[in-house]
């Protein structure tokens, strides 16, 4: 029994995907469907699925970006497309499973199979993983918030800081602190360098959310964000931050 | 003085060395046919031998007319071209007669340099004129002649730009009415609709059937009824409908006055199919869009006495990227082709306007037969009523056509 979760924007297409489960050979579960790629994320991390059939063009948060949000283990995934020659070539050159709308019931059997053989020998998808792994580097727009055992997607630009303490990195978002898979170096890079700055060997912040720099002791600084908060600024980082506050 | 003001005196200004040669260029020939030897003559007699007088007078005197007449005339045509714009050959025709009465009224005042003339060279004043209603009636059909030809040769300009465009235009809307995307899903929704809703799958069918059906006979009409136009849209929304069902919400108004106004064919539907894109496929929630025609009520504080059409599309979605016109038309999008087809159809008189969260398009209203086309229709010359959104020649006070998802949530 595969347990599967259905990511579509168009809710006839996931009835028709449903349809077309209930009837195939293999006996599959819909465990949940998703109407967003904000929905999918905090979904799929809450019933872990063994497959995930994930339609490409969606709004906000379309099919690889949910894929570039999923933390391990992450299921398998089956790519649903209407038309898109972006992602047709994608799913070439890495050779990943994908159905094309309308989907056919042997075509859909065809990834069944190869899903179920994949789960029962536990094996990983290698060519997902090799996909997965070109997307890294890239820039980051959005994170995955995690409280607990619940999950959410933020645009990064609602961050207002990240700091690191105690190895762990954390992003301040909504009056929370809440901890990221990324490291302070990490974030520099991928961040967006119009909206993120470096201000301490610890801390990067969003410009926007800066309010007031206060002097500290021996060259230093506090930074005041607009929730009140502070950050340290360390001593050779003040003057890149002034230029950027000044300009 | 504005930019536009600069650039049009510069363009005028590199005009004038063209109109002084032709200028004195035409003294001559009027000097030569009245007095071949003469004018001849006057080449080889030498500095200040009457001969050379009579040579420096015509070249001033044809430097003066043209020079004078050439800006009058483009003057002229500028300022009734921007009050009245040319829509018509009724409108050329009167933009003919107008120029050629103020060329001739100039004509006559620029004849009274010639005695000033004359007695600055020392020339005896020219006694042997051809009566005055003879020499205006000269000057009148010469320059309705000048601006006649130059008006067709525009026209002839303009009419093979137009059919380049609507060429580009047919391509573009093909291209995008099978854009493959839009067609692939609504087949899915249909596969899916066949078992659970079979008659609301039938109606996709065809529904789909009839937007290709009008696309493709529409493409081959340089312009349609604006009603044709309305009802190939309603067709793509009610496709997209069942596709987005609570997402995507649309708001159709249309005030049945503008429902003949001409237009060119395939310019609503690729603007609703873009509010659609940007408003759905950008935001998680609800979007809501508005289409509107009807009459613009300050139609250029009446310095343009015709009534607009002004048809608006707006959307909830994130709004374009970019309020500048140059930034997003010069993408080669749908939306620049659409201003373009405008242009080509009404001149400046058409706009296309960026508002933050839709676009607005302003034009003359021109009334068309609503009999000529009906593309919409099956072809069947009793059946007259085109489809369900509007009914053919009995139009209701004021349209509104809500869909039927939509109407519910309409009340609030």
């Amino acid at each position: 029994m595969l347990r599967a979760v259905l990511v579509d924007d168009e809710p006839l297409a996931r009835t028709r995907m449903r349809m077309l489960l209930a009837e195939a050979e293999h006996e599959v579960e819909v465990i949940g469907e998703a109407g967003s790629g904000r929905e999918a994320v905090p979904l799929i991390h809450e019933t872990k699925p063994d497959v995930l059939f994930l339609d490409i063009q969606m709004p906000v948060l379309d099919g690889f970006d949910v894929l570039d949000l999923l933390a391990p283990p992450r299921p398998h995934v089956v790519f649903v497309t209407a038309y898109d020659e972006f992602a047709l070539r994608a799913f070439e050159v890495h050779a990943l499973d994908y159905l094309t709308k309308p989907v056919r019931a042997e075509r859909l059997a065809r990834s069944l199979s190869r899903v179920a053989a994949m789960v029962a020998a536990g094996t990983p998808d290698a060519a997902l993983d090799g996909f997965q792994a070109t997307r890294v580097g890239a820039p980051v727009h959005r994170l995955t918030l995690r409280a607990g055992r619940s999950l959410r997607v933020a645009e990064v630009a609602e961050v207002l800081a990240f700091e690191a303490r105690e190895k762990l990195v954390f992003a301040r978002h909504a009056g929370r602190d809440y901890p990221v898979d990324f490291t302070i170096q990490e974030l520099e890079t991928r961040l967006p360098a119009e909206r993120f700055v470096r201000v301490h060997r610890a801390v990067i912040v969003n410009v926007e959310a800066m309010r007031e720099l206060l002097p500290w002791f021996s060259g230093t600084y506090r930074l005041r964000l607009k929730d009140g908060t502070e950050v340290p600024v360390s001593r050779r980082r003040v003057r890149t931050l002034k230029a950027r506050l000044g300009g | 003085m504005s930019d536009a003001t600069r650039a049009y005196l510069l363009r005028r200004l590199r005009l004038l060395p063209l109109m002084a040669v032709v200028g004195i260029g035409a003294g001559w020939v009027v000097f030569a046919l009245e007095d071949a030897p003469r004018f001849l003559a006057s080449w080889t007699s030498g500095w200040g031998s009457p001969a050379f007088i009579d040579l420096v007078h015509s070249s001033l005197s044809g430097l003066i007319y043209t020079v004078g007449m050439w800006n009058v005339v483009l003057e002229a045509k500028r300022v009734l071209t921007a009050r009245w714009p040319i829509a018509t050959w009724q409108t050329a025709a009167v933009h003919i007669v107008a120029i050629a009465s103020i060329a001739t009224l100039a004509f006559v005042l620029f004849k009274q340099i010639d005695p000033v003339l004359c007695a600055v060279l020392g020339l005896p004043d020219n006694g042997k004129e051809p009566p005055m209603v003879v020499i205006m009636g000269v000057a009148f059909v010469f320059t309705a002649f000048v601006t006649a030809l130059t008006y067709t040769v525009e026209f002839y300009q303009r009419f093979r730009d137009a059919e380049h465009a609507r060429l580009q235009a047919e391509l573009s809307a093909l291209r995008a009415q099978i854009n493959p995307h839009f067609l692939f899903n609504t087949l899915n929704s249909i596969a899916a609709l066949i078992r659970v809703a079979p008659s609301e799958a039938e109606g996709v069918t065809e529904r789909l059937a009839d937007l290709f059906r009008y696309t493709l006979r529409a493409s081959q009409h340089p312009t349609v009824t604006l009603r044709d136009e309305l009802e190939a849209t309603q067709l793509y929304i009610d496709i997209e409908q069942v596709r987005f069902q609570d997402r995507l919400l649309v708001h159709v108004k249309v005030d049945p006055t503008v429902a003949r106004a001409q237009v060119p064919s395939l310019l609503v539907q690729p603007l609703v199919e873009n509010a659609v894109k940007h408003g759905v496929a950008r935001t998680d929630g609800p979007c809501v869009v508005r289409v509107r025609a009807h009459i613009a009520e300050d139609a250029g504080a009446g310095r343009t006495p015709a009534p607009m059409v002004e048809l608006q599309v707006f959307d909830t979605g994130p709004g374009f990227d970019s309020r500048d016109p140059d930034v997003v038309l010069k993408r080669g999008s749908g939306l620049a082709n659409v201003r373009d087809r405008l242009r080509l159809l009404y001149g400046k008189a058409a706009t296309l306007s960026l508002l933050a969260d839709g676009v607005v398009l302003r034009f003359p209203f021109r009334a068309m037969e609503l009999e000529r086309t009906g593309l919409t229709g099956d072809g069947l010359p009793s059946d007259r009523a085109l489809g369900d959104g509007l009914a053919a020649d009995d139009l209701p006070h004021e349209v509104t056509i809500v869909s039927p998802q939509t109407a519910a949530r309409d009340k609030r």
